[in-house]
């Protein structure tokens, strides 16, 4: 058993945080995630059938 | 008991949910406080998925984490963190939750990001589903030259045909392949004669005889062949 030591919201200023997060990093992912569920939807997202 | 299977399934119905507070955010903050409700959800995810998969002890083997950092430690404790070189990067298995560095680092103090792995690509690539990616839950595609690791989860024993079906391909009308000739075998094999040999494309033909096998098998008839669909043609469903 693993002992859990409480978390501190002031901990969570550092998730998240870096540009790459939030953007592509490999620069053939859209050709990728098309190859593999079809075309995205209006926001953007790769449904598939699994979603 | 919850498996690799049910903990993507989870994701899955995640995929496209944006901004904060969300369903996410908003479980997290009943049981830890409404300081969470809009922290950054990445790992938030995580927790949400395990705990509606049944994959609580698995994926969180120090219980509910916010924060990646934490939550690589303890994998780190229970010897299930795997460092994320290109190898270990092309062993990544279905399932796994990946953490993310951005400088080829490796260290977990580094983490800022995480996700779970859905396929496995290779070339030292994966595919994901992160929570928080662009403000929303995405797909995405990463290399091991921004993972600093892995977990592995102690999942229970899958059930066999979930751990075949996350391994095939979704088709559709124009793919063409192995996996094709295994579909266009397998509609012969539920009384479809009108696909005339293995050999060929998801035409047509193929289509139709999908969408009528999916309205036998009350899945939905849009003639895609994916995880729901895959099933009714093994007859496990």
């Amino acid at each position: 058993m693993i002992f859990k030591k409480p978390e501190q919201p002031k901990e969570l200023d550092e998730v998240d945080v870096h540009p790459d997060v939030h953007r592509a990093t490999e620069e053939d992912e859209e050709q990728v995630l098309r190859e593999l569920y079809g075309e995205p939807d209006e926001d953007g997202i790769y449904r598939g059938e699994g979603a | 008991m919850g498996s690799a299977g049910g903990m993507l399934r989870e994701a899955r119905k995640s995929l496209g949910m944006s901004g904060r507070p969300n369903r996410i955010t908003k479980a997290y903050a009943k049981k830890h406080g409404n300081e969470f409700l809009k922290a950054p959800w990445c790992n938030m995810a995580i927790t949400y998925w395990a705990r509606k998969s049944e994959n609580t002890d698995a994926v969180l083997p120090g219980g509910d984490r916010a924060y990646t950092v934490a939550h690589a430690q303890d994998f780190k404790k229970a010897d299930r963190w795997y460092k994320g070189t290109t190898a270990n990067t092309n062993r990544a298995k279905p399932g796994w939750i990946v953490f993310f560095d951005w400088g080829s680092s490796n260290s977990i103090g580094a983490i800022d990001h995480v996700g779970v792995v859905e396929k496995v690509l290779g070339g030292g690539r994966v595919q994901t589903i992160e929570g928080n990616t662009g403000n929303a839950c995405k797909r995405r595609v990463r290399s091991s030259s921004v993972i600093a690791g892995f977990g592995r989860p102690a999942y229970g024993s899958s059930n066999w045909t979930e751990d075949i079906v996350d391994k095939l391909p979704t088709l559709r009308k124009g793919a063409e392949g192995e996996h094709v000739q295994t579909l266009r075998a397998l509609l012969m094999a539920r009384s479809h004669p009108e696909i005339d040999g293995v050999d060929g494309p998801f035409d047509t033909k193929v289509e139709l005889a999908v969408r009528a096998l999916q309205l036998w098998g009350k899945v939905e008839p849009d003639g895609v062949v994916g995880p729901k669909t895959w099933p009714v043609l093994l007859r496990v469903h």
